[in-house]
């Protein structure tokens, strides 16, 4: 049994300098934000399963980010060590919390809006897709779609997927097999 | 290949794993070779292999009923607003001589301690369960100097409620009080406890740069323990910084205690903007001693950040009172019950020393007793930089550094190990092992974390709070996300734990004694009790007499 210490969140010293060496700039933030934003908060919702937590969870991480943007070395890795943050900030969460909670999709009011451009089929299609993936990964323990996330759609090795999940290489793949046979099943009996 | 191997499958795990490599190459080789002949498994592979296409693909799509652009609208807003806190309100409010944590009114002078005050990379949602989990979360052991309660300033605008209704006044004219100004449009924004219906005694201030603090909105609970008498706005004053309003918040509120029953201790929540950091803070204040239907004051001393877009508001809100028979009433959305209980509890006890040695040895050892404990106030170790708090993460460097345990001889829970992750001037993701050593389940613990710096000074650091249930001899882990973080040149040289208070299943509680908090490893570094801090000032600015007029009354 585990439990988890509710400690105490407070300040932190801010720095918004951006990247060493290059000058501080607002407008090089606002980029990097919105640059990564989608794929940060996707990658954070598909781990922790609702809306509410995902966003909560993305600000953290991009307010990490940008507080340490000192511990970036090397500017072309600059979205994979985003990636890592924000895997981080969601998986510690997950440790934290133990429970997700999807029930928070059904109280967002809006309709879907999407700038792009696309016919109702395709329109169609990509909901399904989605609707699919969802049911899916909610048929899936947190550590088997944590890991399949970062395997699958991040595209990790199988070692950093452990290193996040602080687990060894032998269980992140027992995590992936899994997942993967589970997702396979539900998809079948779907469409039985 | 003979038919009976063509017959043995590849297992199902195995195929999973082919199709991204993770295999070994033995078996890698071997699945290549049985699906080259067995259609079946060559199928099942492409299933496998179009899953993995198919969830990327998928993965990609905004969840349904997600309007995109509104919310990373909202987020960038309030990264941006987090990043503005960094800047303006952590240096404001940060003081060497505030730091301290296990008991929040350990270091005040006065007695309302000021937890939580700011939220850094806790960043609550708009809806009531988000913000109730995220007060949970937020910082319960963070200190800052409250000052003493100040008469009430009448050349600001004072609203006063009475049973006819609500008045404002300025310099003692009665104004007419405006419409309280709609909630921001987004509710994604405010608080929880902005909807009408308000089930606590809540006030609602309107901020803004041109006319700060004209808008006072009241609300309370006709059935709360605790009513508002009147608001006071004091020396409050907003400032703009950037896409964000500064507000400094400096109100005196005046409450009655309307139940049947003494209010020992109260704690409100302060919300500016709910959905980022810097915009929500906390006060409580403990070793109360309110008879019913007598007023008190809470002064609040705060600097928050609100979103200049919209309309801007500081909300207070009550979120708990414990009274003399530790009976609660409020939302709790802080989680202090189990902390005022124990304030509780330790003043009870540092009343019946005190009471005991007046009794015993007469005025002149209480006398003693005092300076002493004004001089170990004043002695405190206090860390040699700031220090800041926030949630650590994985990506954290460093190096594991075990803990060093103080163990109170009737101590209910034993602490056998411990480990936090340290990199020269910061300690995170602090862990314990745990053995309940007493007949009865555990609930709750508190685990004092004493860190020393590299000039030798040690000091408490924080508190941990931990929710579990540990059943007579039952060994458990206890894990945080804390990190704490010296700034400057300040290095971690060593860190302690203790037990610092436990709450068992059927609601007792266990506290140390007085005895055992004479430990000298221990007073050196926790300040006495805030019952003690409150009597040692009575001394102090009134002298012996009142004092001993004032332990009477208990």
């Amino acid at each position: 049994m585990q439990a988890v210490l509710r400690l105490s969140m407070s300040e932190a010293p801010g720095s918004t300098r951006f990247f060493d060496g290059v000058p501080q700039s607002s407008e090089l933030e606002s980029r990097f934000v919105s640059e990564n934003m989608r794929r940060v908060f996707l990658l954070i919702y598909r781990i922790v399963g609702n809306v509410a937590d995902a966003q909560d969870l993305t600000q953290e991480a991009f307010i990490k980010a940008l507080q340490r943007q000192d511990q970036l070395k090397d500017l072309e890795k600059a979205a994979h060590w985003l990636s890592r943050i924000a895997s981080n900030t969601a998986i510690d969460f997950l440790r934290r919390s133990g429970r997700v909670s999807f029930s928070d999709l059904e109280d967002l009011p809006e309709p879907l809006v999407s700038s792009r451009e696309e016919n109702p089929e395709q329109r169609v299609l990509r909901n399904e897709h989605r609707e699919r993936l969802e049911a899916g990964l909610e048929v899936l323990t947190i550590r088997e779609r944590t890991a399949l996330l970062l395997r699958d759609v991040e595209d990790l090795p199988a070692e950093e997927v452990a290193a996040r999940l602080n687990c060894s290489k032998a269980t992140v793949r027992s995590h992936i097999a899994n997942a993967r046979v589970k997702l396979r099943r539900h998809f079948e009996r779907r469409q039985a | 290949m003979p038919r009976n191997a063509m017959a043995r499958h590849i297992a199902e795990t195995d195929l999973a794993l082919f199709v991204s490599g993770d295999v070994s190459m033995w078996k890698y080789a071997a699945v290549c070779l049985h699906i080259a002949r067995c259609e079946a498994c060559r199928a099942r592979v492409e299933v496998y292999r179009l899953g993995r296409q198919s969830l990327k693909l998928a993965a990609g799509e905004v969840p349904a009923g997600v309007n995109w652009d509104r919310l990373a609208a909202e987020m960038t807003a309030n990264i941006r607003v987090g990043l503005a806190a960094g800047e303006c309100v952590a240096p404001r409010r940060r003081k060497p001589a505030s730091f301290a944590g296990w008991k929040p009114a350990a270091v005040a002078t006065g007695l309302v301690a000021v937890l939580g005050a700011a939220w850094w990379l806790n960043l609550p949602s708009s809806d009531s369960e988000s913000l109730a989990r995220s007060f949970r979360n937020m910082a319960r052991s963070l200190v800052s100097g409250g000052r003493p309660s100040t008469p009430f300033v009448q050349n600001q605008p004072v609203a006063q409620v009475s049973p006819d209704g609500v008045e404002l006044k300025q310099n003692g004219v009665l104004m007419p009080i405006p419409q309280a100004a709609p909630m921001p449009a987004s509710t994604a924004s405010a608080p929880a406890s902005a909807s009408p219906a308000h089930d606590y005694l809540t006030v609602t201030v309107a901020v803004s740069a041109q006319t700060p603090n004209t808008k006072i909105d009241l609300a309370k609970d006709k059935d709360s323990s605790v009513t508002l008498v009147s608001y006071d706005s004091g020396d409050t004053r907003v400032t703009p910084r950037g896409s964000a309003y500064l507000v400094d918040f400096h109100p005196t509120l005046s409450l009655r205690n309307s139940s049947a029953k003494r209010v020992r201790s109260v704690a409100l929540t302060i919300v500016a903007q709910a959905a980022s950091p810097g915009g929500n803070a906390s006060v409580s204040v403990p070793s109360l001693n309110v008879a019913p239907g007598d007023t008190f004051a809470i002064h609040i001393n705060q600097t928050l950040l609100a979103p200049a877009s919209g309309n801007p508001f500081v909300q207070v809100q009550l979120d708990g009172v414990l009274f003399e028979d530790l009976s609660f009433y409020g939302p709790d959305k802080l989680g202090l019950q189990h902390n005022m209980t124990a304030w509780e509890l330790e003043a009870r006890q540092d009343r019946q020393y005190f009471k005991t040695l007046l009794k015993a040895s007469g005025p002149g050892w209480l006398q003693t007793e005092m300076l002493e404990s004004l001089a170990r106030q004043a002695d405190l170790p206090q860390p040699s930089g700031q220090m800041t708090r926030a949630r650590a993460t994985n990506g954290d460097a460093g190096q594991d550094m075990q803990f060093a345990f103080l163990r109170l001889p009737d101590t209910p829970v034993e602490l056998s190990g411990g480990l936090a992750r340290v990199s020269s001037n910061e300690a995170s993701a602090p862990h314990f092992a745990v053995r309940n050593i007493s007949k009865r389940p555990v609930r709750h613990l508190e685990i004092g974390w004493i860190l020393k710096d590299q000039d030798g000074r040690e000091f408490l650091a924080a508190s941990l709070p931990a929710d579990l249930s540990l059943a007579p001899g039952q060994s458990s882990q206890v894990v945080g996300d804390a990190s704490l973080r010296f700034s400057g040149h300040s290095a971690i040289q060593s860190m302690r734990g203790f037990i610092s208070s436990a709450e068992f299943a059927d609601g007792s509680y266990w506290i140390p004694s007085r005895k055992e908090l004479d430990d000298p490893q221990l007073r050196r570094v926790i300040a006495p009790s805030p019952e003690e801090q409150r009597l040692s000032q009575i001394y102090n600015k009134k002298g012996l007499t009142a004092l001993i007029e004032e332990l009477k009354k208990f």
